[in-house]
């Protein structure tokens, strides 16, 4: 049993997408902490 | 050996001085503020959020996510990618257990004070043999691949670019305890994330997913075969070994001691989520090979190869700087974990027990620095088949799956029966590992440990009194 392109790409671009909103909630996180002086 | 270097040694030479002196001088000034060893080995049990789950996520991303996510693609497909991606499952069942550490434990140090409170003395012993064990296999392994890497990309001699990577985290981490650790991590988290973004995007442009799918299922249709059983079968094994690996080791456990409360649950969720698709986007790089025409000669070289074919030098650059900062990341926070073992366990625990907070405080960076010169000595013979000694540690770790689970939330387990289930379960596991193969390992030996488990704890429960765990050490100056 193959696996389809459109679901090949699905998983791509699904895997691609978290791997972009990761840095982001990272650093907005950052900033968001470290204003309320609760980074450490 | 060094078969095609895919980077300039000049630049390469270049990279690594200027992050190490970065990395050194960001430890330096992390750990000013370590007035106690609390503040030096948990970093003062206040991290937040985004260092909490930045640093969880660095950890877990090593050299061989980067690396083995390509070759275990190339080698198995789709199934290789996600096998490997199923790693996460482990930080996120993690998550609860991080929670119940930290309600149970809030002044805890390490995961050997959790066995030694909740089980006795013996129970304590043969957990910190398969943890020491374990902790020193992984930290030889990222030694080694650190100098393999670096000789492999660069062709500087293994020896120089071993000793340069230990010397540097060694260095970093003595100076900084965990915060050093922790502050490193969040920013080669973000390096390591937002390389493999613009390295995966270039990929599909120069490539295309289209032609990367059609070129693989004209000349190696097997990989895109959802019904490939050797790839099933490792995507199982890889599961329980994680889940064992991140159970019990005590880098996982300072960490859900050193979180702030409450923030445990979500660092550890968050980390696992985002790590996930990391082997995925690593590891379809791979796939572009059939529409590329590239010879790979080694399979472990196969993710730099495609994207220094596709990018030329400065894909090299930024698949070294990943690869750098990925094997960093971990090999820092191990040494810390492994330090404090070591330093709470056996130096306190074992060789001098009166020792005071000053005096622990005190010889903390020094245990850094002997594990560090420890596991540079065992380094120095260039052993190829380490991969194969992760494997073999699979059923170490996994025989402690169960005794760490029921213990957080079963009152009534039974200590000798959980000795013996560590015990047994190791062994057996390790029998078959030479008898029927390494894939079985991890399996075996945390089913031997369940069974175990169960029937002494359902023929002879013992009730354990919860407040027990919550006296543990008193470490402020």
């Amino acid at each position: 049993m193959m696996i389809s392109l459109l679901f090949f790409k699905l998983i791509i671009y699904l895997a691609l997408g978290v791997v972009i909103v990761a840095p982001i909630t990272m650093a907005y996180l950052w900033f968001k902490e470290r204003q309320e002086g609760k980074l450490w | 050996m060094s078969e095609i270097p895919v980077l300039d040694q000049g630049l390469a030479w270049l990279i690594l001085i200027s992050f190490s002196i970065f990395w050194i001088f960001l430890g330096y000034y992390l750990g000013r503020k370590n007035t106690d060893v609390e503040a030096y080995m948990l970093a003062g049990r206040k991290v937040g959020l985004a260092l909490g789950m930045t640093t969880a996520m660095a950890t877990w991303v090593t050299s061989n996510t980067t690396m083995a996510a390509p070759q275990l693609a190339f080698q198995m497909g789709i199934w290789g990618m996600i096998g490997y991606s199923l790693g996460s499952v482990g930080l996120i069942l993690f998550a609860p257990l991080a929670r119940r550490i930290r309600e149970l434990m809030p002044t805890g140090f390490t995961s050997g004070d959790f066995i030694r409170l909740r089980y006795g003395k013996t129970a304590w012993r043969i957990f910190l043999g398969i943890s020491l064990f374990y902790g020193l296999g992984w930290l030889v392994s990222l030694g080694m691949a650190g100098g393999v890497l670096i000789n492999t990309l660069t062709g500087i001699n293994y020896h120089v670019g071993m000793s340069l990577m230990l010397l540097m985290c060694v260095l970093y981490t003595m100076l900084g305890g965990l915060r050093a650790v922790i502050g490193t991590d969040f920013i080669q988290t973000l390096i390591i994330l937002c390389g493999l973004v613009i390295v995966a995007f270039l990929v599909i442009d120069h490539v295309g997913l289209d032609t990367i799918y059609s070129s693989v299922k004209e000349e190696r249709p097997q990989l895109l075969n959802l019904l490939f059983p050797a790839a099933i079968m490792f995507l199982f094994n890889n599961l329980l070994f994680g889940i064992g690996e991140i159970f019990h080791s005590n880098v996982w456990w300072s960490r859900a001691f050193a979180f702030r409360e409450g923030v445990g649950f979500k660092a550890y969720l968050l980390a696992g989520l985002f790590w996930a698709p990391v082997p995925i986007v690593a590891g379809f790089l791979a796939l572009s090979v059939p529409a590329l025409g590239v010879n790979i000669p080694l399979a472990d070289q196969v993710g730099p190869m495609v994207v220094a074919e596709i990018l030329g030098q400065a894909g090299a650059v930024l698949v070294f700087i990943i690869i750098f900062s990925a094997l960093a990341s971990s090999l820092d926070s191990l040494l810390a974990a492994l330090s404090d073992l070591v330093l709470i366990d056996i130096y306190k625990g074992h060789i001098k027990p009166q020792t005071d907070p000053q005096t622990l405080q005190k010889v903390a960076p020094w245990i850094v620095l002997l594990l560090g010169i420890f596991t540079w000595l065992l380094c120095l013979p260039r052993i190829t088949t380490l991969a194969e000694l992760l494997y073999f540690t699979g059923a170490f770790v996994a025989s402690t799956i169960w005794p760490i689970t029921v213990g957080l939330y079963w009152r009534n387990v039974n200590p000798t029966g959980v000795s013996a289930a560590m015990f047994f379960g190791t062994l057996i596991g390790l029998a078959s590992y030479f008898l029927i193969g390494f894939y079985v390992a991890a399996l075996v030996s945390a089913g031997v440990s369940m069974v175990i488990v169960l029937l002494s704890t359902l023929l002879k429960p013992v009730t354990f009194d919860w407040q027990t765990l919550n006296v543990t050490h008193s470490m402020r100056a």
